[in-house]
């Protein structure tokens, strides 16, 4: 089954869903935050509708672009692309399709800040990051800001201004990753160096450059993540809430660094996959009405 | 009690930083093959990103920067360039 016989389920698997989904809660939050009175709702349907396409199309294209080094990683060699069950043509058209679409929709059913924005992320992505990802390790630092910008649609979706809290939510996300994709590299590390990708714990051997920065950037995430409470867009629940969920990030972070083992990066991974939705989600929940 | 919390845990991040940077600067010194100096360097960079954001937040959180949100605390008066300064009273 390839090309235009491909079922449904394989083009599904070529918009990595479960990535584009927590891109659509990220930005879910954003507009939430920025929204001041009754929820606009066609609005916000067109929001998240538009960069939930955006995502979706830009992993799609990722995808295409890879191809060849997934089928070297055994992480992703059962891909759709890579193990054959769709081609490179309707898996490009597809993806072109759904990006065009969804900056179309940001742009006639939300405004132009929001659809600039969403152009940005899908050429940051498949122009910039996946190309750099074979050259430096530098590229997860790259690739973290259109990672970074889904709750900052949301916020300008609904607000169509760049403020300050936009940036702070940008900046929780983009600092978020850095652990989080250090993780999945360590523990993927040999899968990455057979595909040549150059993460930085394939180009560390002894994990110390990797276990500093993990610290690093959880460290960083801390304060950043209690601003929107300083700020007043949220309240004393998600302060206290941040803190825990902040310093035990911290803590798995120090524990991944010093262990640097393959099961301690799993057990940071699987931290920090459940600390985003629950910090936007306590963020969300406890907003200040402005 | 917040803020305290805030600026502590913003100050255990920048001394941290500190001394990663020290320790890369340290090895700058030191006689290491060209393949591990490029990765030293490339190092520096990745240390240096969050605090460049941290500050880049900072200025735009202090007003320093002429956006919608310093805008808006400021009642529409522009932080940068000439400001109109009205008196009211005998």
């Amino acid at each position: 089954m390839t090309g235009a016989g491909a079922g449904l389920a394989e083009f599904v698997e070529l918009t990595k869903p479960r990535i584009t989904f927590m891109v659509v809660v990220t930005a879910a939050a954003g507009f939430w935050l920025a929204s001041v009175g009754p929820l606009d709702t066609a609005l916000f349907l067109g929001t998240l509708a538009g960069t939930g396409l955006v995502a979706a199309g830009a992993s799609c294209l990722n995808q295409l672009a890879e191809r060849e080094t997934d089928a070297r990683m055994d992480r992703t060699a059962g891909r759709p692309l890579p193990a054959g069950r769709v081609d490179a043509l309707p898996a490009a058209g597809f993806g072109g399709a759904l990006s065009l679409l969804g900056t179309l929709v940001l742009l006639l059913a939300v405004n132009r800040t929001t659809a600039l924005i969403g152009l940005a992320t899908l050429a940051l992505y498949v122009l910039v990051y996946t190309p750099l990802k074979r050259r430096t390790s530098l590229c997860t630092v790259v690739g973290a800001v259109p990672g970074a910008l889904p709750p900052v649609m949301g916020w300008t979706g609904a607000s169509d201004a760049l403020s300050a809290e936009a940036w702070v939510l940008f900046a929780i996300l983009f600092l978020w990753q850095m652990p989080h994709f250090l993780a999945i590299a360590v523990a993927w590390r040999d899968d990455y160096a057979r595909g040549g990708h150059v993460m930085l714990p394939v180009v560390d051997p002894d994990g110390s450059r990797t276990a500093r920065q993990t610290i690093l950037y959880s460290a960083a995430l801390l304060p950043v993540s209690l601003l929107p409470a300083i700020l007043q867009m949220s309240g004393d629940a998600y302060f206290w809430g941040a803190l825990g969920l902040g310093l035990a990030f911290v803590g798995f972070g120090v524990a991944t660094a010093r262990d640097r083992s393959v099961a301690s990066a799993r057990r940071m991974l699987r931290y920090s996959v459940a600390y985003l939705p629950i910090l936007f989600a306590l963020m969300a929940f406890d907003k200040v009405a402005s | 009690m917040k803020n305290a919390i805030f600026w502590i845990s913003g100050v255990a991040f920048f001394a941290y930083q500190s001394a990663v940077l020290a320790r890369l600067v340290a090895e700058r010194g030191a006689s290491v093959p060209a393949e591990n100096r490029h990765e030293r360097d490339v190092e520096m960079v990745w240390t240096l990103v969050p605090a460049a954001l941290v500050v880049a937040l900072a200025l735009m959180l202090a007003g320093f920067v002429d956006g919608d949100w310093a805008r808006s605390r400021t009642g529409g008066t522009p932080l940068v360039g000439p400001r109109e300064i009205r008196v009211d009273g005998p």
